[in-house]
């Protein structure tokens, strides 16, 4: 799997600690892989629930019906650097 | 399938009871206000029913909810048409089916903001029939005095239409010969805020179908009404349920079916048990939250199934969504057009969704309407149609 860096372990953190992902382990999460359908296999309640816990860490709001969410929820990698330039 | 409605009362934002609403209603003035929840910041408008606040002598069966429940049923003539049944076919032969989402998770939440030191709830909330998924019933059980069967309901939004179609059952088995069926929910910060994080408020004044419609309005309410088998009561309301349908999405917790197929079910589920088609319809009451999902989807679907001569509203705006007492609030809505003669225009509505095509208008339409129907559509895709026609 690809290298996390530091902040997309924190992130993965994040991610297992709002979801409950217990049989996941923060550092295995591969940064490049889905985190929807068929990678990671979260759904839109988890997406929620993520911006929710993001919202709270680092103050950035995710809406939903927004354009770019999708593309930032692709991967953590993505997912990562999308909040870091909005903070 | 033919049921008779006897009375029925309403209490919400948009009136104590139902001359109040009639009122608000016929001069267009909506009950809600922005949001003042003590403990909540939450930017967005809501429909609270101030004089709650005042019903504080229910002692251990203390809740917000059972509050707007009791407020509620001292309005109009529910209590003495209540009575008088029991008083006719006795306790046990009168029925009782509640429908609401809290519960009376208010009380609840505040007991958990008052434990002792060791972490324990404090007596006064030492409650267990308050926190308790039945607490509704339970509580109006108390209340009346009813013994017969009983049942809360609990589907969400739909929670307080489906109480009808239950309690018809009930009557067209036997089991009972009057049912008392009604709906409650209070406004609080697990819901204010479980809402928030779902990203459904709006922080305006709610818009149901319109192009720039952004978000619900969260409401409280509490509604009964009490229903009899055809023709064994002759001081009944002129108003009958002749039909009802019910399914289930089976596709997302929170989000509808995209093509609408499990609302179209309970539609066209109505229409069958009701004996009519679906141009028979004068006005469909729409759940019409003024969420971009909801409105899009159910839009849809009327202009598929009902021609433009049925006219359609969204009430919402008036109360808001009053989640599991949303049901009877506006099947109570329904049908007193049949007694008023006036469809309430969808309120709020300035320009139509670009996407639906369906007989919709903010303003009033005058008109002796025979048929009537209601939508509610709840979390888990749980989905309620009520069909209301006159007595003759």
């Amino acid at each position: 799997m690809a290298t996390q860096t530091e902040s997309e372990l924190k992130m993965a953190q994040l991610m297992v600690e709002a979801l409950n992902l217990e049989d996941m382990e923060a550092d295995e999460i591969d940064p490049e892989e889905q985190l929807f359908g068929d990678g990671l296999g979260l759904d839109s309640i988890d997406a929620l629930e993520i911006s929710l816990a993001i919202s709270k860490e680092y103050g950035v709001q995710i809406k939903a019906e927004d354009e770019g969410t999708r593309e930032a929820f692709a991967t953590l990698r993505s997912l990562t650097a999308f909040v870091e330039n909005k903070k | 399938m033919k049921i008779d409605i006897i009375d029925y009362e309403t209490c919400s934002a948009a009136g104590l009871n139902l001359k109040a609403l009639r009122t608000s209603l016929k001069h267009h003035n909506s009950g809600l206000i922005k949001n003042n929840l003590p403990g909540s910041d939450l930017d967005t408008w809501i429909g609270l029913v101030e004089q709650v606040s005042n019903v504080n002598d229910l002692g251990h069966w203390q809740s917000r909810n059972n509050a707007l429940a009791a407020l509620g049923y001292e309005q109009g003539t529910i209590r003495q048409t209540v009575a008088g049944l029991i008083s006719k076919y006795g306790a046990a032969r009168v029925g009782l089916v509640m429908g609401s989402s809290t519960s009376s998770i208010d009380r609840t939440e505040t007991a958990y903001t008052q434990l002792d030191e060791s972490g324990n709830l404090t007596e006064q909330f030492k409650q267990p029939f308050v926190h308790n998924p039945h607490a509704p019933s339970l509580f109006m059980a108390h209340l009346t005095g009813i013994t017969g069967p009983s049942l809360t309901i609990n589907t969400a939004c739909s929670s307080s239409a489906k109480v009808f179609a239950t309690g018809a059952r009930w009557l067209e088995t036997g089991i009972v010969d009057a049912v008392l069926v009604g709906g409650v929910d209070t406004l609080c910060l697990s819901v204010l805020h479980g809402f928030n994080s779902l990203q459904l408020l709006s922080p305006n004044p709610c818009k149901p179908f319109d192009q720039h419609r952004d978000g619900i309005n969260l409401g409280e309410a509490s509604g009964f009404a009490v229903l009899q088998r055809h023709g064994e009561n002759s001081n009944s309301s002129g108003i009958s349920l002749t039909g009802y349908g019910e399914s289930s999405d089976a596709y997302h917790m929170s989000h509808p079916h995209p093509d609408g197929l499990g609302a179209r079910l309970s539609m066209t589920q109505a229409l069958e048990r009701a004996n009519r088609e679906a141009a028979d319809i004068d006005y469909i009451n729409l759940h019409g939250t003024s969420s971009r999902a909801n409105d899009l989807i159910e839009g849809q679907l009327i202009s598929e199934l009902f021609p433009g001569s049925t006219q359609c509203s969204s009430t919402k705006a008036w109360m808001g969504h009053t989640l599991g007492a949303a049901g009877i609030t506006e099947a109570i809505i329904a049908m007193d057009t049949l007694n008023t003669n006036i469809i309430p225009g969808s309120k709020n509505l300035e320009t139509l969704d670009e996407a639906l095509s369906l007989s919709i208008k903010a303003s009033d339409e005058h008109k002796v309407c025979q048929h009537v129907m209601t939508n509610s559509f709840g979390f888990g895709g749980n989905n309620c149609t009520l069909l209301f026609s006159r007595s003759e």
